[in-house]
């Protein structure tokens, strides 16, 4: 009591006022340096036309008009989407059933079999990719010997239009698998036993639990899932450059394919700049679609 | 078991049973549950099949791995490719670039994004929900509107090929940030406040006492990071042009897209695929349980 101790609480909050604009101090300057820079650079540079050397040319909307004449870019903006749907039929429905199997507390080395499924999402695509290359070449490929040994002729699956994309896809659906099952054997885990027992004393078949039951309690991860699956597949890189270099005539190439070629091999800056942009707005877009859809209102909890 | 230990039929058909007991689980017939085992398994080789196939063909000599039919258990196995890989190529370089990018990158991204955490987690101050959503903000930006202008960036500054493009916009993530924000938020704040009231310095709670809690977050964080500097490829593709800065996937990737197919010797690259792969599959298999810990944390906190 007394004087010294009310002191004391004040003295505190004076010297508490600055730490934790020191502790977030750090991780805004990187980010606004590094990020926000960029971001705003990039918008800048998307109405320029720039070879990298000398001042960048002021061109208005034109990078932007270009981009329809683009034949490499609507192709790859088309296989881009592509890819997107692609994925998530594929990779969201076997990460589910995955998951469900490796959920079961009856399936012996289920920990191990997770891992075995989860290792491809891990190993650098890029050093993947020459397995890959290896496995589907059209003459000397194990899949194609193993097709043959079935009497189906080989197929051309990195050197034809047909047949690219779907090996592109093949590669990232391995990849990706993995995780999603992870995030599905979690949103599992996360479903209430009281409301899964309810559903047995109701006498509700396994099917019958499934799909009324479990599925709507796992709303949340299928949303999450779903954008995740969307946003890194529009944004797609490593596998159509590696795999196929955007495929024979672009049939495999990616907007990002598209934009790393704009900047690198062709040095228009502010094209790719523009591209990037694109790229961005339409993540947002058809993220923020998917969120609506599926019924989830973007959120923060505090 | 006597017959008085079961409640006998009059009886209970007379009395409600207190608590209504659920019917036995319903086990999933036998031949079901194996044939859903076989698939497993069967899955399960066929997604380790990438892995064995590369491994085989890195012990190949080259002449070998385009034979037909193609092999599934050489017998001349050799380390050939190994020793080329090692000692005529600049492989030695891309993988010390790679391990000390991906050490780099960790030792300097978990400061500063513990801290920022820290920050955000468990102390009030007026603009933290804005600060806040605008670090998240920049999870939604694709890496494709950041890289031209940092690219720009380093290279006008002549910085492009050494480790800082690989090091210093990447020193803040907001993932990172976010899921140990999540963590630490859970942190009990009477023991921040004991800590404060004995004469604490803020840096000193932070040091000892919040981030030894956070340990299972952290470790998450370095594993996650580790990972993608390791694996990272579009940005350093992008900004590193000498062959003496390439990290290992750049490196790959560079064996492969210059020159035809028939001039790339497939033996040393998928030597150098292998190498690069393994590290990262081993630590995974010793730290199984840490990694799926650390992305169903990340999944769930979502």
């Amino acid at each position: 009591m007394g004087a010294s101790e009310l002191r004391a609480p004040r003295a505190r909050r004076r010297q508490n006022w600055a730490t934790p604009y020191l502790f977030i101090a750090p991780a805004l300057l990187v980010l606004t340096i590094f990020w926000l820079g960029p971001v705003v650079v990039s918008i800048i540079l998307s109405f320029t036309a720039w070879g990298g050397f000398g001042t960048p040319v002021f061109v208005g909307l034109d990078n932007f008009a270009k981009m329809l004449d683009d034949s490499a870019l609507v192709a790859g903006a088309s296989n881009t989407l592509w890819y997107a749907a692609a994925a998530i039929a594929v990779v969201a429905p076997l990460g589910l059933l995955l998951a469900l199997a490796l959920n079961d507390p009856n399936v012996p080395g289920r920990v191990t079999l997770r891992s075995v499924f989860f290792v491809p999402g891990i190993a650098a695509t890029a050093a993947v990719s020459i397995s890959f290359l290896l496995l589907l070449d059209t003459r000397v490929g194990l899949v194609n010997y193993v097709l043959g040994r079935a009497g189906v002729g080989p197929v051309p699956w990195l050197s034809s239009p047909n047949w690219s994309k779907t090996s592109v896809l093949v590669f990232f659906a391995w990849a990706a698998v993995g995780f999603v099952m992870i995030y599905f054997i979690a949103g599992l885990q996360a479903v209430p036993a009281d409301v899964l027992d309810a559903a047995r004393v109701d006498g509700a078949s396994r099917w019958a639990t499934l799909l009324f039951v479990t599925l709507p309690q796992l709303r949340p991860t299928v949303a999450f899932v779903v954008v995740i699956i969307t946003i890194n597949t529009l944004q797609i890189f490593v596998e159509p450059f590696i795999l196929t270099d955007g495929g024979p005539n672009n049939s495999s190439t990616s907007a990002s394919l598209v934009l790393f070629e704009s900047g690198v091999r062709l040095a228009r800056l502010g094209y790719a700049s523009a591209i990037g942009l694109v790229i961005f707005a339409v993540t947002i877009v058809v993220s923020l679609v998917q969120l609506r859809l599926l019924g989830v209102f973007a959120d923060d909890q505090d | 078991m006597t017959k008085t230990d079961l409640p006998r039929p009059s009886a209970s058909i007379t009395r409600e049973p207190a608590q209504k007991t659920p019917p036995p689980r319903r086990p999933v017939r036998s031949r079901t549950r194996w044939i859903i085992f076989a698939a497993l398994i069967a899955a399960g080789v066929l997604f380790l099949l990438p892995f064995y196939w590369i491994l085989v063909a890195s012990l190949q000599p080259a002449s070998m791995i385009f034979k037909t039919p193609p092999n599934a258990f050489p017998n001349p196995l050799t380390l050939d490719n190994y020793v080329t890989l090692l000692t005529s190529t600049s492989f030695p370089i891309w993988f010390l670039n790679s391990t000390l990018v991906a050490l780099l990158h960790v030792l300097t991204v978990l400061p500063i994004t513990a801290a920022a955490a820290y920050g955000f987690a468990k102390f009030r101050f007026r603009a933290r929900n804005a600060l806040f959503f605008y670090v998240l903000a920049f999870m939604m930006v694709p890496i494709q509107v950041l890289v031209v202008p940092l690219y720009i960036g380093f290279l006008k500054t002549g910085l492009a090929n050494t480790y800082l493009p690989l090091i210093l916009p990447w020193a803040a993530t907001p993932f990172s940030i976010f899921l140990l924000r999540q963590w630490m938020i859970k942190i009990p704040d009477e023991i921040l406040e004991a800590a404060r009231v004995d004469g604490s310095s803020e840096f000193r709670i932070f040091r000892s006492i919040v981030i030894p809690l956070s340990m299972p977050a952290i470790s998450t964080i370095v594993i996650i990071e580790f990972l993608w500097s390791w694996n990272n490829f579009f940005f350093p593709a992008l900004v590193t042009t000498s062959n003496d800065a390439f990290t290992l996937p750049v490196g790959i990737a560079s064996f492969v897209t210059n020159g035809s197919a028939g001039d790339r010797l497939y033996g040393p690259l998928a030597a150098a695929s292998v190498l690069t792969i393994v590290p990262v599959v081993v630590v995974f298999v010793l730290l199984q349980r840490h990694f799926m810990a650390g992305i169903l944390t990340a999944g769930v906190s979502k």
